[in-house]
């Protein structure tokens, strides 16, 4: 895949996953702490709906012929793409009300939590569209695994520039495993890969070929030794941690070989 | 019923590429934009370099993965197995790329859609035969129904193309014969 088409997804995809992980969080905080409206909530849900405007706006850069993305909603039947939009749209709302509602009275707990709920969906299915049948190595429940690590990474960590510091427990309590799951699973995962077809051995060879695999890996190691229970966040880790997810999402569409490019090969 | 597929046949095919031109011509391809290819088979299935090939296009699957995964619904099958792209409902998402792993659909950067091989439908209903195998001079390149021909002895997953048997792809291949050495004795 030619990376340069592919940067209005990378963009769409992993600032989409940071406004959910910022939800789910927000949805979290008030459940655990029941958190009054604040100039840091408000800010929390202006950056979570400025996050999802340029995702999706970064989206539109993808397509051909951009003014006929409504009729990407014609195939909900059988189109995870269909159900992606659909979702995210509705994520999209719910997080527009979410701000009204933060910004005029006390944040409405259940509609956080349908937001987050709704989001984490959203993130489903986009894992589910990532999961090309002419892409052997991740045509399977990899690409949910690897967004939902994005989510779970990058929610808390930049959560932290919006909640006090006293409470930096909470977001260190889920970033740490987090942080030791995501560097455990992109480790193992493209080994896993050599021992596949012609093509997942490929995306294998080609992500322990790559800098962007590698840098990525350093980026979650510099913050599981940066991230510690009970500690704050610093305040530049969270920087580190994005451009390290963006380093892997780059990876995910620029590394993984197409069956089709092995036609006449040993599969 | 009918069920149209291609049958390449590798034993005969000699890589002189028409299938490919004729298609080029017959759609008036932009250039760089191929439909049907000719893949020589590496040497670890074949012992000779670049002596024998599939000519691979469309493969028309039952269960096609560009159909389901198309959001905007571009992609139709009829009810004789050819999955047809409508290039004027495509909005160039590349979606049917991710899913083809046969990588029968093609981006058309300059036009901002996808396009594949249509197996000349048009001309099928014409009673003609698609231009590909109209213009194959060895008759390595054929139209098969496969509810009425015999294709018993060929194959449906050779070695050099992807088994994926859920998406039942309908090209059937014929294999090259491997070849014998004779040298004469010093």
């Amino acid at each position: 895949m030619d990376t340069l088409l592919e940067l209005p997804l990378i963009l769409f995809t992993l600032l989409t996953q940071l406004a959910v992980g910022l939800a789910v969080f927000a949805a979290l905080r008030q459940w655990v702490t029941v958190e009054g409206p604040s100039t840091r909530t408000r800010n929390e849900w202006i950056a979570i709906l400025a996050l999802i405007g340029v995702g999706v706006i970064a989206a539109f850069f993808h397509l051909g012929k951009p003014l006929g993305a409504i009729r990407m909603l014609a195939n909900l039947g059988t189109a995870w793409l269909s159900r992606e939009i659909l979702t995210f749209a509705i994520f999209g709302v719910l997080a527009a009300i979410s701000l009204y509602m933060v910004y005029t009275k006390a944040p409405n707990g259940w509609l956080l939590k349908l937001t987050a709920l709704v989001g984490l969906l959203a993130v489903f299915t986009t894992g589910m569209a990532y999961t090309g049948k002419a892409l052997d190595a991740i045509n399977n429940l990899l690409p949910l695994v690897f967004f939902m690590l994005t989510v779970f990474t990058l929610g808390p960590a930049v959560a932290a520039y919006f909640v006090e510091e006293k409470n930096h427990a909470l977001l260190t309590s889920i970033l740490f495993p987090t942080l030791l799951a995501s560097l455990i699973v992109h480790f193992v995962v493209p080994f896993i890969w050599l021992s596949g077809n012609a093509v997942m051995k490929a995306t294998g060879q080609n992500f322990l070929a790559s800098p962007l695999h590698w840098l990525h890996l350093a980026a979650l190691l510099a913050g599981l030794f940066f991230v510690r229970s009970g500690k704050n966040i610093p305040a530049w880790l969270p920087i580190v941690l994005l451009v390290g997810e963006l380093l892997g999402r780059i990876a995910f569409f620029a590394l993984v070989v197409n069956s089709g490019a092995n036609l006449g090969g040993v599969y | 019923m009918t069920r149209y597929a291609f049958s390449v046949n590798a034993e005969l095919c000699i890589g002189c590429s028409s299938c490919g031109m004729a298609c080029k011509n017959q759609y008036n391809l932009d250039p760089g934009m191929v439909w049907r290819k000719l893949y020589p088979l590496s040497e670890e299935i074949y012992p000779h370099k670049d002596r024998a090939f599939y000519s691979l296009a469309c493969n028309h699957c039952s269960q096609p993965a560009c159909l389901e995964g198309c959001p905007v619904g571009a992609y139709t099958q009829r009810e004789d197995g050819i999955v047809v792209h409508n290039e004027d409902v495509c909005i160039g998402c590349r979606n049917c790329l991710r899913n083809c792993p046969f990588g029968a659909p093609r981006y058309n950067e300059e036009e901002g859609h996808v396009e594949k091989c249509s197996m000349c439908w048009q001309r099928i209903d014409e009673g003609l035969l698609p231009a590909c195998v109209q213009a194959c001079p060895t008759n390595a390149l054929t139209l098969v129904d496969l509810d009425v021909d015999d294709v018993s002895s060929t194959v449906q997953y050779p070695p050099g193309f992807p088994y994926r048997p859920d998406l039942e792809p309908s090209t059937r291949f014929v294999l090259p014969v491997a070849p014998k050495i004779v040298r004469r004795d010093v």
